[in-house]
């Protein structure tokens, strides 16, 4: 991949597209970053079928939910050198995961007009089913930070992932911390920081979009979120939604 | 030498000193809280000293920024970014804790080897310094003998007697910055409120740390099961390496810029709690466990930074207490440890 263009491959899975949409809206940066990197496929802006040559990297936005999904990434990963999950939906299974912990059917219906149209299993992240190279957490991903991986991967300096938490850029943003001062349970402590702490810095609490960051301890947020006085039904619903908290917890 | 600068006479000071040509730093009133912000002429009425103590540490944040930019690398060629001389930066209203922390900061950055970056930057601060006229029950200074006063590391220093302030000068740079501001010479009164004033200080604070043998005590605990317990409640969120004065820690990262096909390097505050912090090559982690890293936090200030720097690395801000979603706190930690609290 080193001479010339980056060859990159834009894919989707189970998602809502809000990740594609940042890489649309990137505009500028974008005619920058088309100086080092070919788009070979891209669904959103074409309507090819999946490309017959090699990529170099392969970028796929969204969950694997049924067994199409299943072939699919496995074929895009056989035809790529590196993977990057985009999005929560790609990186844990992302919303579409509160199907997981909650029966189909009431999550279906409460979405959809007539749910029997809809073919799905349980959403997963791609890990579940191929290695994946690099993660860009979000709901949706942050453009600069995929700026900086497509950029990175192009000069072949392998790309800065942020393993820090929501709750220490929210210090150096110098906030007042909204679940000591409000009581309002917030996942900032156990998720992957990157965003600068985007909703605390703007009064709400983070809801965990980035995933779970490895080695903090969810175990002990909940304990602290209870002796807080959070009750559980609040503690459920928070930690479910975006749903890798949970599964972390009921392992 | 000492003056004494009357209250409504203080926004009139702060404009001396930016005319002065230094970026002034000091706190204001952010909600409930102060927080030290860039001050421009016309800000200088929300200047407000009346705090005990602000979430970050401001002279950490300013003497190493939590993100700064190290290096610029470009077809081959290495730039510097190291800050001017003309970018002089003057804080105002910092408590004797957070100046002690700097001190000790100082250990670190300013020898062995020398860092460039932080000694440019300490080399433009001056440092206007506010001995504390109240404390809460998170303050312990007394314990290191950090606070409530001062006694090195400032060029001036204030102390609140009301209706005044006694300034006091501490090096050349201080009465070079005073120059030709007027103010009244302070007198024997003014010096006798002051002392008044620290001794009430002192009597507020109910926090201790018991130093005495803490490092024997502290390295016997090393397998103390309080910290499988420990690590059971804490979340692991680093918080706590954010908010203390005194932690140093940094990562370095190279990030490509877009526009000028350049690459920086910068550092970026790194922290003990994190699971990446003491992992190397290959996935190899020296502390795998949660308890080995919030242990590696606790005995670094109470503890190792004795041997490594000849001083204890607290200086009972209270911050990381005041911050810690689990309610952890590194004074009850040592008391148990102590013997002296079940
Ligand atoms: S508001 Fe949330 S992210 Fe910010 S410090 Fe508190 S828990 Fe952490
Ligand atoms: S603060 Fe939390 S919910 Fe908000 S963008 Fe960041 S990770 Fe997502
Ligand atoms: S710890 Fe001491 S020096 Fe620091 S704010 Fe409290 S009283 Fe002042
Ligand atoms: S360990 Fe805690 S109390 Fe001590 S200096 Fe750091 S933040 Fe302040
Ligand atoms: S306590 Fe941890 S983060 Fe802080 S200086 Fe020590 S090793 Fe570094
Ligand atoms: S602030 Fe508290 S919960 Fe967070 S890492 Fe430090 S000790 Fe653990």
């Amino acid at each position: 991949m080193m001479n010339g263009k980056l060859k990159v491959g834009v894919f989707k899975l189970a998602s809502c597209s809000g990740c594609q949409m940042v890489l649309v809206h990137l505009e500028e940066s974008l005619l920058e970053v088309l100086k080092y990197v070919e788009l070979k496929y891209f669904r959103m802006v074409s309507d090819d079928d999946l490309p017959n040559e090699p990529l170099d990297v392969a970028i796929v936005e969204g969950a694997v939910t049924n067994e199409e999904e299943g072939i699919m990434i496995k074929k895009i990963r056989k035809m790529s050198r590196f993977l990057i999950a985009a999005g929560a939906c790609a990186a844990t299974g992302g919303l579409n995961a509160i199907k997981n912990t909650t029966p189909e059917g009431e999550v279906e219906s409460t979405v959809y007009s007539s749910p029997e149209y809809i073919r799905s299993g349980k959403a997963f992240g791609l890990n579940e089913y191929v290695n994946v190279d690099a993660y860009l957490y979000g709901c949706p991903i942050d453009g600069r930070e995929l700026i900086n991986t497509l950029m990175s991967l192009a000069i072949r300096v392998p790309p800065y992932i942020p393993g820090i938490t929501v709750c220490m850029e929210c210090k150096m943003n110098g906030n007042e911390c909204i679940f000591l001062t409000r009581g309002e349970p917030c996942l900032g402590p156990v998720t992957v920081g990157g965003c600068n702490a985007l909703c605390p810095s703007n009064g709400v609490t983070c809801e965990g979009c980035r995933g779970v960051l490895k080695g903090t301890n969810p175990k002990g947020l909940e304990l602290a979120w209870t002796n807080a006085g959070v009750s559980p039904d609040l503690i459920r619903l928070k930690l479910r939604k975006y749903s890798d908290v949970y599964k972390l917890l009921t392992r | 030498m000492a003056f004494v600068l009357k209250k409504e006479e203080l926004p009139h000071f702060s404009k001396h000193i930016i005319s002065k040509e230094y970026g002034l730093f000091a706190p204001v009133r952010k909600e409930a809280r102060s927080i030290f912000k860039r001050i421009d002429e016309n800000q200088v009425g929300e200047v407000s000293l009346d705090y005990i103590r602000t979430i970050m540490p401001p002279l950490k944040s300013l003497l190493i920024p939590p993100k700064e930019t190290l290096l610029k690398i470009k077809d081959g060629k290495i730039e510097e970014m190291l800050p001017g001389p003309e970018n002089k930066t003057a804080i105002l209203g910092v408590h004797p804790c957070d100046v002690n922390a700097m001190n000790l900061l100082e250990r670190v950055y300013m020898d062995r080897p020398k860092d460039p970056y932080f000694e440019a930057r300490r080399k433009n601060l001056i440092i206007i310094a506010l001995n504390c006229s109240s404390a809460d029950e998170k303050c312990f200074c007394t314990s290191f003998g950090t606070g409530p006063s001062l006694e090195e590391g400032f060029d001036l220093i204030l102390t609140d007697l009301g209706d005044r302030f006694l300034v006091e000068v501490g090096s050349r740079k201080g009465s070079e910055l005073i120059g030709d501001f007027y103010m009244p010479k302070a007198s024997s009164t003014d010096l006798m409120e002051k002392d008044e004033t620290i001794r009430r200080v002192k009597g507020m604070i109910r926090r201790h740390v018991n130093t005495a043998g803490l490092q024997r005590i502290m390295t016997g605990a090393l397998y103390n099961p309080i910290w499988n317990e420990l690590a059971d409640r804490c979340t692991g969120c680093g918080a706590c390496n954010m908010v203390c004065p005194t932690c140093f820690c940094f990562n370095v990262i190279d990030e490509p810029e877009l526009d000028s096909g350049s690459v920086l390097r910068s550092r970026t505050w790194d922290g003990c709690l994190l699971w990446e912090y003491a992992e190397v090559a290959l996935g190899g982690n020296f502390r795998k466990d949660l308890s080995a890293r919030i242990r590696q936090f606790v005995n670094h200030k109470m503890n190792y930074w004795l041997n490594q720097y000849g001083a204890l690395g607290c200086v009972g801000c209270g911050r990381c207490i005041e911050q810690c979603p689990a309610k952890i706190d590194i004074t009850s930690i040592v008391a148990r440890l102590r013997g002296e609290l079940l």
